[in-house]
């Protein structure tokens, strides 16, 4: 009973960490820029593409790996809502679906036609490869290590949000951009930081989470629900709502399947059920 | 950025502006000198927050200049206002929530003669709530703050939008002590729109009236104050302005 719960907790909050890895800087651009990207998660298989290239290809230590994922990825982010993300804001959610989906097909395309149909997983150093006992069950050392590296970058996102100007500022923007734009703080520049930034934050989740979520070319449409629902429950222009979604869903959901596997993933939908009805903006949102 | 060749810290040329094709603010110019202060008072619906929001870039300029100094900021985003000097106190005053007091006064901080020091001076009521939440303010607290925030970042030219509007008298009274001392002690260039047309006319000597989006007076308020039938005639029998007996 013990081993279950443990396994269970264990490898639910693995799963959990690498959903908020990759789906917060979602929310925070959700919330920010008003903007429906549907894309992200093909931000977050790009990064498990560079973290593949460079551990398998190039020969790269994966510790060198896993920050080119996200410095590749942010600019590539950079770019992307440089020349065509900024043409979209403001404009009608049905316009920015339609674009972001139609971007998210064109990456898999892209991706099967540079790598493959298949799954394609990253070299993992040798000290992450064995297993580590806890309460005298042993876990996989990578898992662990995914589960610290959520809790990390939940750490370093609260204090870049929450403790600096630039926090500062986008925490402003997304209250109010055109006070924020009349006190001085240049929001165009701070969108494509801040896109950047969120899909540098997915790279680095692709790269880190694929023992968990296996990267395929049809990882971004694969997910897309789950990374949604995290937003979507955790609220927009939140840190710390979507880390406690993914906490909720990524438990809930390995416990159903663990104990009750016939039912799939009918736990983790009657849970997000629940929470949007009790609180529509989500646990944390700033806005619905 | 062309030279508009002004001696003015402000001024409108033939301005001409509103809300996408909607036209507000008709063929309208004034100047506003170094350190001058300039009530602008009228009935509800003349164009007077459009007038402040179209100085800082909120609305849509159809045709005309805005100078500041010798810049033309007709064709610059709010953000590059700010920074060339225009500070704005919005009417529904835009506190942003998720900051504290103190990061709200923080945020726009631009090097300057204006320090958290100084603000806290003004509003001592901040510094005692300098950990509270934007949200979890008070209207006239609210309103403080947005003054303080307007002054941190260290304006040419301060922008006022009914700044008393909704408040209780009794924080009305202390927030305009607080506005006469600063327009007594600093140098700074203050317009200031207002639906009290007594408050209005006892903060600066000179006074604007506006009407359909044009200017309709613009003098020393001292022809308003010794004026009441005029002032009345200007703004409106029963146009929801306090007239100054």
């Amino acid at each position: 009973m013990i081993t279950a719960a443990l396994t269970i907790l264990f490898h639910g909050l693995a799963f959990a960490m690498v959903l908020y890895i990759v789906s917060v800087g979602l929310g925070i651009t959700m919330g920010l820029m008003n903007f429906a990207n549907l894309a992200h998660g093909a931000f977050a298989a790009a990064g498990g593409y560079v973290v593949v290239v460079a551990t398998r290809s190039l020969g790269l230590p994966f510790w060198v790996a896993l920050p080119a994922a996200f410095v590749v990825v942010a600019l590539a982010g950079a770019v992307v809502e440089r020349l065509v993300v900024r043409t979209l804001y403001g404009a009608d959610e049905l316009r920015q679906v339609l674009f972001s989906i139609a971007l998210l097909f064109m990456a898999i395309a892209g991706f099967t036609a540079a790598f493959g149909p298949l799954q394609q997983q990253p070299e993992i150093p040798a000290a992450l490869s064995g297993q580590i006992a806890l309460g005298g069950v042993e876990f996989p050392s990578y898992r662990a290590f995914v589960i610290a590296a959520g809790v990390v970058i939940l750490a370093a996102l609260w204090l870049l949000i929450g403790r600096t100007r630039i926090g500062m500022r986008i925490r402003a923007a997304v209250d109010n951009r055109n006070m924020a734009e009349a006190i001085g703080v240049d929001t165009r520049m701070l969108f494509t930081l801040t896109f950047a930034l969120g899909t540098g934050i997915a790279g680095l989740g692709g790269g880190i989470g694929a023992d968990v979520l296996s990267i395929t070319p049809t990882y971004g449409q694969e997910y897309l629900v789950l990374f949604l629902i995290v937003v979507a429950v955790g609220g927009l222009g939140s840190i710390f709502g979507p880390f406690l979604a993914a906490l909720c869903i990524g438990v809930v959901d390995v416990a159903g399947k663990y104990l009750i596997p016939e039912f799939g993933a009918f736990f983790i939908y009657g849970v997000v059920i629940a929470i949007l009805l009790a609180k529509p903006a989500g646990l944390f949102g700033v806005r619905s | 950025m062309p030279d508009t060749r002004t001696d003015s810290t402000l001024s409108l040329t033939n301005v001409r502006a509103g809300y996408g094709a909607t036209v507000v603010l008709e063929d309208l110019s004034f100047d506003l000198a170094d350190g001058e202060k300039l009530s602008i008072i009228g009935r509800n619906g003349v164009g007077k927050t459009t007038l402040l929001a179209t100085i800082m870039g909120l609305t849509r300029l159809h045709a005309g200049r805005i100078g500041l100094g010798a810049l033309d900021i007709a064709a610059l985003r709010p953000n590059r206002r700010a920074h060339a000097g225009l500070g704005f106190v919005p009417q529904q005053r835009e506190i942003f929530p998720s900051l504290t007091v103190e990061e709200n006064l923080l945020v726009g901080l631009r090097p300057g003669g204006w320090t958290l020091e100084r603000v806290y001076d003004l509003f001592p009521r901040l510094q005692q709530r300098r950990t509270n939440m934007g949200n979890q303010l008070s209207g006239g607290e609210q309103q403080m703050l947005a003054f303080g925030r307007a002054l941190l970042t260290n304006p040419r030219v301060l922008l006022l939008d009914e700044p008393f509007e909704g408040l209780a008298p009794v924080i009305v009274e202390q927030l305009f002590q607080a506005l006469l001392r600063l327009r007594d002690e600093s140098r700074l260039s203050i317009i200031m729109v207002e639906q009290h047309a007594k408050l209005a006319l006892a903060f600066a000597p000179r006074t604007m009236v506006m009407s359909r989006g044009r200017v309709a007076f613009d003098g020393a308020s001292r022809t308003l104050i010794d004026d009441p039938a005029r002032l009345d005639a200007l703004c409106g029998i029963g146009g929801g302005i306090g007239v100054a007996h």
